[in-house]
């Protein structure tokens, strides 16, 4: 397991795309400085972070960011016909299948903690925030949060990436999938796992009110639900016949 | 008696009404090279792949090592090494860390068993070069230098030697035979080329539309593929007592009560007749015959022959 996981990281070698995709983290933190102004007053550091680091970035901007990485991984093997090699040394189809989750949640950790560096950096450098110690924290365990939270939630758009040899579909459902997460977010949030998740991270963070209170213990029923039945399907998914 | 490696018992793979293998009952000695010869799209893939896992078989069974592979896989794949169709590679790696990709995923513990593997088949250690920039016969070759890695005991190379130039293939092919000959590796090869087949090859299976029609070793083989006498006589068994007294002839085979075949082509057909003829056995027709390996194919196959 260890080396499959060592040898994911490997393939990443001239990939530059992927490297590029991490200039997404940038997004919103310059968007919010653009947001708040750069000739405004200084605002509350918490107020900054809400819109740099917690509202969009984990809602939108990094599940599509894992969904095109998720798709990336999987369609490289399918492209690469490396499949057949892999079952023949052989590889433990779920092994593999966990190995690419932990690349995505490797990523999906440096994702979030680069946006919180670029989230102080920028607020503080526009003069639009000041540094204190409080709140940085309280970013940086939150997006560390949204980090490791948010993989388990992409799972599904791994297991279509899985399952097709193709990255139409799930390019198409990871940007769907993204979508519909936000939109249940004000539905009914223990619908969809990305709406699990901002349940989740939601339930502290000042000044967010939310219609009910957040009920952890069914957000991650849901989440871990949904990720088993996934799951499940991506093993069969793997066991095709490779024709 | 020669250890089978593989054995298959009625071996078959249908998808949905189309059968594509048939009732295949294949044996790969230990230490020798079995050639599996097929036009396209005969099974000779679909047997590998059942082999390998990569497809589920729809009836029969199939033994590696004495074992059945159902439910062996991980006691038997790691000492197998194999090429099925185009080898795959990471295009954004070298050629070596492709290797060592697969090196590390086998948990080979050699720590030379890339650069060896490479070596072998001539290709650089620690080049810069991407596997995207390399050329067909360069990826076959790694191909091949992936199979070989992990020192198997059993390889199975389908078609190893597709997009390899004329030197290429010649090289390919010592390093096979050596591969068998001096490391005593057990090799199960397909191809469509007659020629590269009957170069390689110890043992032979002729697949035809998903049937192995023939399954014999290249010896028993080549004695079809040659000249030989065909003489229609009055009476045989006297025939052949001429022929052995005096023509001191013993190798020939009656075929029915009129037909002898004598493979020993180097005597006179005149003064064959004519000794047979003065003993009082009437030679109805006598034809020298040749009968070559694709000749032979053609006859197995139906008519259709193999390239």
């Amino acid at each position: 397991m260890l080396n499959l996981i060592m040898t994911e990281f490997v393939k990443f070698r001239r990939r530059r795309f992927i490297w590029l995709m991490l200039l997404a983290a940038f997004l919103m933190p310059f968007a919010a400085v653009f947001y708040f102004g750069p000739e405004s007053r200084e605002i509350e550091a918490m107020a900054f972070y809400k819109f740099a680091a917690f509202s969009y970035t984990s809602w939108i901007v990094l599940p599509i960011v894992l969904g095109l990485l998720c798709t990336m991984l999987m369609y490289d093997e399918y492209q690469n016909n490396m499949f057949k090699q892999l079952w023949i040394i052989p590889v433990n189809k779920m092994s593999f299948f966990i190995s690419k989750f932990i690349v995505v949640f490797a990523y999906s950790l440096c994702f979030m903690a680069l946006t919180a560096f670029i989230s102080v950096l920028t607020g503080i450098a526009a003069g639009i925030i000041s540094f204190t110690a409080d709140s940085f924290y309280f970013l940086l365990i939150k997006c560390l949060e949204i980090g490791v939270l948010t993989p388990f939630a992409m799972i599904p758009v791994l297991t279509v990436a899985a399952s097709q040899k193709g990255y139409i579909l799930p390019v198409c459902f990871a940007i769907v999938y993204t979508f519909t997460g936000f939109i249940f977010l004000m539905v009914n949030m223990y619908l969809h796992p990305l709406s699990d998740t901002a349940a989740v991270l939601l339930r502290n963070i000042d000044g967010v009110i939310l219609n009910k209170p957040v009920n952890i213990r069914l957000a991650f029923l849901s989440i871990g639900l949904w990720d088993s039945v996934f799951a499940l399907s991506a093993k069969a998914a793997l066991n095709k016949d490779s024709r | 008696m020669c250890e089978i490696i593989i054995e298959t018992r009625q071996l078959t793979k249908a998808y949905g009404d189309q059968t594509a293998v048939n009732n295949v009952n294949l044996h790969a000695k230990k230490g020798r090279i079995y050639g599996l010869l097929g036009r396209n799209g005969a099974g000779k893939t679909t047997i590998m792949k059942m082999l390998l896992g990569l497809t589920s078989i729809t009836f029969g069974e199939a033994y590696i090592f004495g074992q059945n592979i159902k439910g062996n896989e991980k006691r038997i794949y790691p000492r197998i090494g194999a090429i099925i169709e185009t080898p795959g590679f990471y295009p954004n790696l070298t050629g070596t860390e492709n290797l060592e990709i697969f090196a590390k995923l086998r948990g080979t513990t050699k720590p030379d068993a890339v650069k060896k593997a490479l070596e072998i088949v001539g290709l650089p250690y620690k080049d810069k070069k991407v596997f995207g920039k390399y050329s067909l016969g360069m990826k076959q070759r790694l191909g091949i230098a992936n199979a070989i890695l992990h020192d198997p005991e059993l390889l199975i190379l389908d078609e190893p030697t597709n997009g390899l130039d004329p030197i290429g293939i010649a090289e390919v092919r010592n390093f096979i035979r050596n591969l068998c000959v001096e490391h005593g590796k057990t090799i199960l090869i397909s191809s469509h080329i007659l020629s590269e087949i009957s170069l390689l090859a110890d043992d032979i299976g002729i697949i035809h539309n998903g049937v192995l029609l023939e399954e014999c070793s290249m010896a028993e083989l080549q004695k079809k593929n040659s000249r030989y006498i065909r003489l229609q006589v009055s009476d045989t068994t006297k025939a052949a007592v001429i022929l052995e007294q005096k023509f001191r002839i013993k190798e020939y085979s009656i075929q029915d009560n009129q037909t002898i075949l004598v493979y020993d082509t180097g005597h006179d057909m005149a003064e064959i007749n004519r000794t047979l003829m003065l003993e009082d056995v009437s030679v109805i027709s006598s034809q020298l015959c040749n009968n070559t390996l694709e000749d032979y194919f053609k006859k197995v196959t139906g008519g259709e022959g193999i390239a």
